[in-house]
């Protein structure tokens, strides 16, 4: 069942709204780490909450050791790289076992006696794809300097009850800014801001998703590949409003308990062009990618290549950039292709926008106007085709 | 004087009127969002499609 169709998540919402109203300022996050695991264990199940517990415990007692070693940069930076790398291989183990269940039965063979079923099913219930980005993220961000909290508050940041159903993906340095105090006192004018937030999320996602999936597959009907370009153009909007809605959710929500939640999505259907797509679909997938991958590897290229060759570099960080979001998405050799195609056009883009800098004609009104009418239709053609390049993986799954 | 009162209680009924309207708003969200999940309705939707 739909996590929102649950009576009990809608009671926890309005608990932890109330107590986190009243709890110090300055044990904020400590107070919604606790709440959060009670949420988890009453609406989820006590398994996903044991999942997020130990990976709490487990990953706050690695850091832990790792912060240790911060006079030596080597160590702290071998021991984050080793944090990383058991995340990797933990979400690999994960996907393999979701997206590829025959390759992982026979991987996982002689692991019978471990109950490893149970342990992927736990962690399917936490959504660990977004636990695995923010377990990374929190892992960069104490290994640059970032305080470490305690282990009870990393279970509001890894896992956030809000949070569950389809992301987004908060950063941690933001998290750990909820134990001060907030700017201003909430009145009621911010109390009906969040419920609209909220009511917006929830006609996304119950009234608008649900009537076009009613039009294009029937009341009870699954959600299956179109046949044609303009069945995927239809779907690309249903999947908007279904993603936007949770996100909208989770936003409301995560202001109204105080909790820092990025917001996920800024009218990309509007964009006009794929670069700018990407920085208002799944904005905070966007946000990591960025803090995480794509501006750590430019920097280090460049050093080491120089600056003559910035286009080259600039190249590769998009491919491997999203190489990664690709894979994130589907552990397959389509959406690896898919990443790289997303890097390839993104670069294209940037050449042309070099060039159009360069052009006196390109910097008028009249090309200004072409871009906004025009650029939408480019950028929506260009995501319905990519779509339907993995539909069958995305659909099958 | 009178005139800068009167811009500040225009702005504050204004504000107080977008407050109302946001507030009927949600609520009209809210009754379309519950019909949305009676199955009935979506048959009847469904219908009208």
């Amino acid at each position: 069942m739909n996590v929102l169709l649950n009576p009990l998540f809608w009671i926890a919402v309005i608990a932890v709204h109330l107590v986190m109203h009243v709890a110090p300022s300055n044990a904020r996050g400590l107070t919604f780490g606790a709440l959060n695991v009670i949420v988890l264990a009453a609406v989820v199940g006590w398994r996903a909450a044991l999942a997020v517990s130990v990976i709490a415990l487990l990953l706050w007692a690695a850091l832990r050791s790792t912060v240790a070693l911060r006079s030596r940069d080597a160590a702290l930076m071998v021991g984050s790289a080793g944090i990383a790398a058991a995340l990797v291989a933990l979400f690999v183990c994960y996907k393999l076992s979701r997206e590829h269940p025959q390759l992982w039965a026979s991987a996982a063979a002689g692991l019978a006696p471990l109950r490893v079923d149970l342990v992927t099913s736990a962690l399917a219930a936490i959504s660990f794809s977004y636990v695995f980005l923010r377990g990374l993220d929190l892992t960069m961000a104490v290994a640059t300097g970032t305080e470490l909290l305690n282990p009870i508050s990393l279970l509001g940041y890894l896992a956030p009850f809000h949070m569950l159903a389809a992301g987004p993906i908060g950063s941690y340095r933001d998290h750990v800014s909820s134990d001060q105090p907030p700017a201003s006192d909430a009145s009621f004018r911010d109390l009906v801001g969040n419920l609209n937030e909220i009511t917006t999320g929830l006609f996304y996602k119950f009234v608008i998703a649900e009537s076009l999936k009613i039009f294009a597959y029937g009341v009870n009907g699954r959600i299956s590949a179109p046949a044609s370009l303009a069945g995927t153009m239809f779907l690309l909007v249903y999947l908007f409003f279904d993603f936007a809605g949770y996100s909208r959710i989770a936003l409301g929500i995560g202001r109204l308990c105080g909790i820092p939640t990025p917001v996920n999505f800024n009218a990309p259907l509007l964009a006009t062009s794929v670069t700018n797509f990407w920085t208002r679909w799944h904005m905070s997938l966007g946000a990591f990618v960025l803090r995480n991958i794509y501006t750590p590897l430019q920097l280090g290229l460049t050093r080491r290549l120089g600056a003559v060759r910035a286009h080259w570099v600039s190249l590769l960080t998009l491919l491997v950039s999203f190489a990664f979001v690709g894979l994130w998405h589907r552990l397959s050799l389509p959406f690896l292709l898919w990443g790289l195609g997303m890097g390839g056009i993104m670069f294209v883009e940037k050449r042309v926008r070099d060039y159009a800098l360069r052009v006196p004609s390109f910097q008028g009104r009249p090309a200004a106007v072409a871009l906004q009418v025009i650029g939408p239709v480019y950028v929506f053609l260009v995501l319905s085709l990519s779509l339907r390049f993995v539909m069958a993986e995305l659909i099958g799954v | 004087m009178s005139g800068e009162r009167s811009a500040v209680d225009s702005l504050g009924g204004r504000s107080l009127a977008r407050l109302i309207v946001t507030i009927v708003w949600i609520a009209v969200k809210l009754i379309l969002i519950t019909a949305m999940l009676d199955k009935d309705v979506a048959q009847f939707v469904y219908a009208g499609f």
